[in-house]
């Protein structure tokens, strides 16, 4: 086996609510390795969404430790996880994320922009469009490039923020039940996407899911409940 | 340099979001109010200094003791190599009525209430006794004479103008005698037995009057004390001189208060004549012009030391003669600063009003941009650029409005009068022709990187509230 490209070792979560402590994660193992497309199932509450979040350097973690490519990343500076999480990991999420103010392009031009310095952005602007064009097309939004989120339905929504996770060529995606929001025709499109990129590109991704027929295609499932991985 | 994303986003929100129009629109009047009225109050600064530099000679050695001599005071003064010339001055006060003939010519009873109804519009008067030929070397005296009616002024300025700058208080007994007929005063059989001296009254004075009539004669009346006499040993004064004409140096304090008559003429009537061999040559004040290039501060120190003993007194620049008066606007100057930046406070109270609500409305936006990458240093650049773009262009816009207002405002007061009969500036209470303004670059930066700073400042609480969003409650739900 090869190392896993993300993991996350003995991670406890908690949220504090009126002074007390509700335990999310209690000691949860999980890996995810190059090019691997992994199931994340389980009931409502079960702490998936944590997980996410805390996998993809958003949350820190209470203890235990979040590992890059066999590297302990979870205690680093707030700027150089950020920066992580530019570089190596995309978000794709239920309730698809889009910037209101901008068209489906700039939504998915953002996702490059967060570490260039405005003057290097001269240079690397046309590159970078040209880039989104082709990521928007290949997700067959081709003409919506100038429509606003609203003007979308949602799954043109979720699929720009398909587009906008794969601009800075991401290691991992991470997809908070991606289809949770859509109609089960929509959903198959969508899904249909999903694993052309992830054939096409190699990425490894991590699919929060209702959907046992879905989890059956992908390589492995990892079921959670009460914030710990079962099995 | 914060990241391109902050640039675009906080160009997109603003441009979507017309309530922070409001703000640059303060920021715009805040800026564009500093700029016009402190320009005016400044161009108004210049131009009262000027005028109160024409009005004063440079130096003037006053509080001299009693009965000192000009010569002996000049003597001394016109050693020093940095004195270019000295004139005498002898300072009374008097009241000053139009001469009315005696009933038995056919005048009318003099009263009071016919004092009241003075058209000198002042009874009150500061004379000052001149020598003309040394005051015009040393003082601005010949633009005294010359200034009155210059410009687009009535008809009436030039009626007052004097004819010979060489001999202004000579008024020709025909001239006298004609404004006697004038004004329907009866002349005596074989005409007045002889011209009474002239005295220059102020343009300020006159330019209302229609009533008077140059060669007028008037009456003055004042009182001093007999020489070494008792306290309330007081003598009247009495004399009878004609309006040779008007002078203005534009320092209204000045011209409204001062009337000019020959020194000789005041010598006279205060009793320092023939009969009192040391009196010819009294002075209560001598004006001193310097050399070009000399330090005044310096020169009156040294020119006070060298009199010390001869009439005592002090020595004063223009400015130390004006200190209170021009003191007094520019502390109005200073004072119209802090009410203007006011303004300004409101307007970044309205920017920081804006941006919290943004900030507040933004909270899922910082929790994708945070998904993406972003950092809480990024985030928070991005709201401050947000306040800066909204300071920034309120700035331009401001500046932009005000210099072309201060340049076309007397254009603008022109066509407010026309058009509503109002006038924006008051021109005629200072007696300007037109609007004085001065933009000065020192102050007009010092707005501008006060609005930035200002606008900086208040950013800053909503961007670093932003900057500390916790990312994940923001997109755990639609
Ligand atoms: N920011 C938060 N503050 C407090 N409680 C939270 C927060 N995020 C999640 N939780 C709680 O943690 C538990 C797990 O949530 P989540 O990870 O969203 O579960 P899932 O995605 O599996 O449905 C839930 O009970 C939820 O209420
Ligand atoms: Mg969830």
């Amino acid at each position: 086996m090869t190392q896993p490209v993300l993991s996350a070792e003995k991670v406890v979560k908690g949220y504090t609510l009126g002074g007390e402590t509700i335990p999310v994660l209690r000691g949860v193992d999980f890996q995810v390795h190059a090019g691997e497309m992994v199931a994340l199932l389980g009931a409502s509450g079960a702490g998936k969404s944590t997980l996410l979040h805390v996998l993809g350097l958003l949350d820190p973690p209470d203890s235990g430790r979040i590992l890059l490519a066999g590297q302990p990343v979870h205690d680093l500076p707030i700027r150089e996880r950020a920066a992580i999480r530019h570089r190596q990991i995309g978000f794709v999420f239920q309730f698809y994320h889009l910037i209101p103010e901008l068209t489906a392009l700039q939504n998915v031009l953002l996702g490059r922009m967060m570490l260039t310095r405005p003057l290097a952005w001269l240079r690397e602007r046309r590159a970078a469009r040209a880039r989104a064009v082709q990521l928007l097309e290949s997700v067959g939004l081709g003409k919506r490039l100038r429509h606003r989120p609203a003007q979308l339905s949602g799954g043109e929504r979720q699929r720009v923020a398909i587009a906008r996770a794969l601009i800075a060529r991401p290691r991992v995606i991470l997809a908070d039940e991606p289809t949770g929001n859509l109609d089960s025709h929509t959903a198959a499109e969508v899904l249909e996407i999903l694993f052309r990129i992830h054939r096409e590109e190699g990425i490894s991704f991590v699919l929060v899911t209702h959907n046992a027929e879905l989890a059956a295609r992908c390589h492995r499932i990892v079921r959670m409940k009460d914030g710990l991985v079962l099995g | 340099m914060p990241p391109v994303y902050a640039w675009f986003l906080a160009l997109r929100y603003l441009a979507a979001r017309r309530v922070n129009l409001v703000g640059m629109l303060g920021v715009a009047v805040a800026v564009w109010a500093l700029i016009v009225v402190i320009s005016v109050f400044s161009g108004f600064l210049g131009e009262i200094t000027d005028n109160v530099r024409a009005s004063s000679a440079e130096l003037l050695l006053t509080g001299v003791r009693e009965r000192s001599s000009y010569e002996a005071v000049r003597e001394v003064l016109e050693r020093d190599p940095d004195v270019a010339s000295t004139a005498p001055r002898l300072r009374h006060y008097a009241i000053l009525y139009p001469y009315q003939p005696p009933r038995a010519l056919g005048g009318p009873a003099m009263s009071t209430r016919a004092l009241e109804a003075n058209p000198l519009a002042f009874n009150f008067v500061e004379l000052l006794g001149i020598d003309p030929e040394r005051e015009a070397r040393t003082s601005a005296f010949a633009t005294w004479l010359a200034n009155p009616g210059t410009g687009a002024r009535s008809a009436l300025a030039s009626l007052y103008r004097v004819d010979d700058p060489a001999a202004p208080f000579a008024v020709p007994r025909e001239r006298q005698e004609e404004a006697m007929r004038l004004l329907g005063q009866r002349v005596p059989p074989g005409g007045l037995l002889e011209a009474s001296p002239g005295i220059l009254m102020s343009w300020r004075r006159l330019r209302f009057s229609e009533q008077v009539e140059p060669g007028q004669q008037v009456e003055l009346v004042s009182a001093r004390f007999a020489e070494q006499a008792r306290a309330e040993d007081l003598k009247k004064i009495r004399g009878r001189f004609a309006v040779a004409g008007a002078y203005e140096t534009r320092h209204r304090l000045f011209d409204d208060s001062h009337a000019l008559i020959g020194l000789e003429a005041l010598r006279t009537l205060l009793g320092h004549d023939a009969a009192d061999p040391e009196g010819t040559d009294l002075v209560s004040e001598v004006a001193i012009r310097a050399r070009p290039g000399a330090d005044l501060d310096t020169l009156a120190r040294r020119l006070a030391a060298a009199v010390a003993g001869v009439s005592g007194g002090t020595v004063q620049t223009w400015r130390q003669q004006n200190a209170v008066f021009l003191g007094a606007v520019e502390q109005e100057r200073g004072l119209m600063k802090i009410v203007l930046f006011a303004v300004m406070l409101v307007a970044a109270f309205l920017i920081y009003a804006t941006l919290h609500m943004m900030v507040t409305g933004k909270f899922r936006d910082i929790g994708i941009l945070m998904a993406l990458g972003a950092s809480p240093q990024g985030i928070q650049a991005l709201f401050l650029l947000c306040g800066l773009t909204v300071s920034g262009l309120g700035c331009l816009l401001g500046f932009l409005a005000g210099r072309w207002s201060a340049v076309h405002l007397n254009d603008v007061n022109d066509a407010v009068h026309a058009r509503f009969g109002i006038e924006l500036f008051p021109r005629e209470l200072y007696s300007l022709e037109r609007i004085p303004y001065r933009l000065e670059a020192e102050w007009i930066v010092q707005v501008l990187v006060a609005a930035l700073v200002l606008s900086l400042l208040v950013s800053y609480l909503p961007a670093r509230r932003a900057a500390r969003m916790p990312p994940v409650r923001a997109i755990a739900y639609e």
